[in-house]
């Protein structure tokens, strides 16, 4: 136990600063699951200067911070392969932890698919994504536009064509 | 005439001196007034609470492709029914390129999946255009993805192939049964692709004159179909007939005066009065406004079965070439 604390006080920290110029102290071993941040702590060589602070302009606070609770939780996850990569997706494998991290609004679960993409973090790109494709199985067009206040922009006529090059996956 | 007279000039002509007190005034043309737009109008509370409630999510491309990259292959058609943005992604390259790679991919070094005929191997899709890697996918999905290969157990009713355009239709003998084989068409599907990416191609080629008139007769396939997309089969739903009895082939579909189109309007599943086969009923309809449009009905008795392929069925190919 007392070798644990010690590894997580001596464990080297960064600051990340959001878009709307908050700082994070981040342990280095958690933000390193953002393949942008390790790609900008390697190529400009911040990994030792602790006073070194990484923008990120892409994500505010409040993503961020959700953000960082992920990568806190999954930091002993193993980094997904090529292979984990190709295979096919199930939407079905989410964790409690992690549907339970997914309960916000739209909004926000769209704003952290934006980020895990900006920081190159695949678990957290899955499973946002995943997330959503849960959202839409199951539910007509219309149910989905509403949940996600969503502009109908086509003419009927366009829709009618859309349905109709699709109707292979429509279930008869 | 100097810079100074000029000006004077210029200025005599922007301004005049009236015949009364008032000094100068400017010429009437260069005057004029700005109303001042204020509205003193309130928005009613209503349409306040409307335009709240009215408030759209932005939801970027990126955030789309990302999620367009986990879909289900079920869930496509309803994805792609969200918006125009939704429907251009499900109609792109790279989304086809990822339900291969997800779904139908082999586990071989070259990726060669053993579920699949040798035309659907990713070497033979690879380099092909957006369309035919589109419906080469679709085809692969039917072979390999366990959801849609149980819908092709179930079977298509004859009822799925109502309000189709009728293309064609042949019958040839096999032993004692004879096989009769329409070909209708989804309208939809021949309509100008607006949202799909246009490639200019096959629009432009449907409108060239063909001189070889010799070679059109020759060719016996699908051609007849108004579009001729690279993928030329989309959109095609066969009806296959086994039938012990001869039927003339219905001659006022094939050779139609007006050379107007027909639709299936009705279809009907009689039981025999021996009820020990069924016969089978098909109402085509001419496919115009007018209201002495042409009705034709093909009857089928005593037919041994029927089945409906629709083009991703892997059985299509066996009665089309």
């Amino acid at each position: 136990m007392a070798d644990f604390l010690r590894l997580q006080i001596n464990m080297p920290s960064i600051k990340l600063q959001s878009s709307d110029e908050e700082i994070f102290d981040t342990n280095i071993e958690i933000a390193k699951c953002s393949g942008t941040i390790r790609t900008m702590l390697e190529d400009c060589g911040m990994e030792d200067d602790e006073n070194a602070i990484v923008p990120l302009p892409n994500v505010n606070s409040t993503i961020l911070r959700k953000v960082l609770t992920w990568a806190t939780y999954h930091k002993d996850d193993p980094q997904p392969t090529e292979d984990d990569e190709s295979k096919e997706k199930r939407t079905d494998d989410i964790t409690s932890w992690d549907a339970d991290f997914l309960k916000v609004d739209q909004g926000t679960l769209f704003e952290l698919i934006l980020a895990a993409n900006y920081l190159d973090i695949k678990g957290l790109l899955e499973l946002t994504c995943k997330t959503v494709a849960n959202m839409i199985k199951g539910k007509t067009p219309e149910d989905i536009r509403k949940t996600f206040n969503i502009k109908k922009d086509f003419t009927p006529a366009e829709e009618e064509q859309v349905r109709k090059e699709n109707e292979w996956c429509e279930e008869k | 005439m100097t810079l100074d007279d000029e000006s004077e000039q210029y200025i005599h002509k922007k301004l005049y001196r009236s015949r009364g007190k008032c000094a100068i005034y400017a010429c009437q043309s260069d005057v004029y007034v700005e109303l001042k737009q204020k509205s003193n109008a309130r928005t009613p509370i209503s349409a306040m609470a409307e335009n709240a409630n009215s408030f759209t999510l932005d939801i970027g491309h990126d955030a789309w492709f990302h999620i367009a990259m986990h879909l289900e292959p079920e869930d496509v058609q309803t994805f792609a029914l969200l918006c125009k943005q939704t429907a251009k992604l499900v109609s792109s390259r790279v989304f086809w390129r990822n339900m291969y790679k997800r779904y139908c991919l082999g586990s071989t070094a070259k990726g060669w999946n053993l579920e699949l005929p040798a035309q659907l191997q990713l070497e033979q899709i690879r380099t092909c255009d957006t369309k035919t890697l589109r419906a080469k996918v679709i085809e692969a999905l039917y072979h390999c993805y366990s959801p849609l290969k149980t819908r092709l157990e179930l079977g298509y009713s004859v009822d799925w192939l109502l309000h189709r355009t009728f293309m064609s239709c042949s019958q040839k003998q096999y032993q004692c049964l004879w096989v009769i084989c329409y070909a209708l068409r989804n309208q939809q599907a021949i309509a100008a692709r607006g949202l799909v990416e246009d490639e200019g191609g096959p629009a432009e080629a449907d409108n060239e004159v063909v001189n070889d008139w010799e070679a059109l007769a020759g060719d016996t396939d699908l051609s007849a179909g108004p579009a001729k997309s690279s993928y030329r089969h989309e959109g095609v739903v066969l009806l296959i007939v086994l039938c012990r009895q001869f039927v003339p082939l219905p001659l006022q579909l094939l050779y139609n005066q007006q050379q107007s189109l027909f639709r299936l309007k009705a279809t009907r599943e009689l039981l025999c009065t021996d009820m020990r086969a069924k016969n089978l009923e098909l109402d085509f309809i001419e496919d115009n406004s007018s209201s002495n449009s042409l009705s034709v009905t093909v009857k089928y008795s005593r037919i041994e079965k029927y089945k409906v392929l629709p083009w991703w069925h892997p059985d299509f190919k066996r009665f089309i070439k």
